[in-house]
């Protein structure tokens, strides 16, 4: 039989960082995880269709692709606010889906250390939407699941 | 395929022209169809389908030769109540909703 030597294992290495999309929505600034995020637009003419849930704000033409436009406030079930004039619409996509959603403003991109995010917190563990919570550059900050949302409101087949 | 463009209440529509028997200007008729929300509304401009079904409009835009049409993705199909679209196209920078022809089909 013989010895194995003992080797110290070298320390592990720092995780990789993730990129963050860092947006406002009325007074409170959420993330959402920057792969999902295909472009963000200044607002185009939206064509309202009748008779739809009311976080559809109707659909619009990027490009010559007709996607939908979601109230994100609403999906949030945040307070509705005013316009504000640095509104943008985020071209979002899951799954070959694109759905466009609207943000009050685009504030920065951000990229943080993996758990920044605690899943356990009420918000978190009461809204589907909210994947977690943590305290960043000194905001509390929310993290908006971008996949559950388009996938929750999908029709069911 | 060859659609006619047409307007009702904001809300841009197609429907393809080989559904289409005539237009009339009828007075007097019931609203069709309360599914799509579209209270009545006098001084109508009226498509009648060849299955005799009356569709109302506000306006006829015109007759288009409907390019690709953008299917109804599931994500949209979930935030509409009910579904008449077989899909979606754009033209002149407006989008259009192409009625489907099972939507069609049906009888009042």
């Amino acid at each position: 039989m013989t010895e194995e030597t003992a080797h110290p294992s070298p320390p592990p290495e720092p995780a990789a960082e993730l990129p963050y999309l860092v947006v406002a929505l009325g007074e409170e600034t959420f993330v959402i995880s920057l792969p999902f995020v295909v472009k963000i637009i200044n607002p185009v003419e939206v064509f309202s269709l009748p008779d739809t849930q009311d976080y559809l704000l109707g659909i619009i033409n990027h490009s010559g692709e007709i996607i939908p436009l979601v109230d994100l406030r609403r999906v949030l079930k945040l307070p509705a606010g005013g316009d504000s004039d640095r509104r943008k619409f985020l071209i979002c996509r899951h799954l070959e889906q694109k759905v466009a959603f609207t943000v009050d403003g685009v504030v920065d991109t951000w990229d943080l250390p993996p758990g920044a995010f605690a899943t356990d917190t009420t918000r978190a563990l009461e809204n589907d939407f909210i994947a977690g919570e943590g305290l960043v550059k000194g905001r509390p900050i929310a993290l908006i699941d971008i996949a559950a949302v388009i996938t929750a409101h999908q029709a069911k087949a | 395929m060859t659609v006619l463009l047409l307007e009702y209440q904001s809300t841009l529509l197609a429907i393809d022209l080989a559904q289409v028997g005539r237009l009339t200007q009828q007075e007097g008729i019931s609203p069709f169809d309360e599914r799509l929300l579209f209270p009545s509304q006098g001084g109508t401009t009226y498509m009648q389908l060849k299955n005799d079904r009356l569709l109302p409009a506000s306006r006829v835009i015109g007759i288009h030769e409907c390019p690709a049409v953008q299917a109804v993705s599931p994500f949209l199909a979930g935030a509409l109540k009910t579904n008449p679209y077989a899909g979606f196209f754009h033209h002149k920078d407006k989008i259009f909703g192409l009625l489907s022809p099972d939507f069609l089909a049906q009888k009042e």
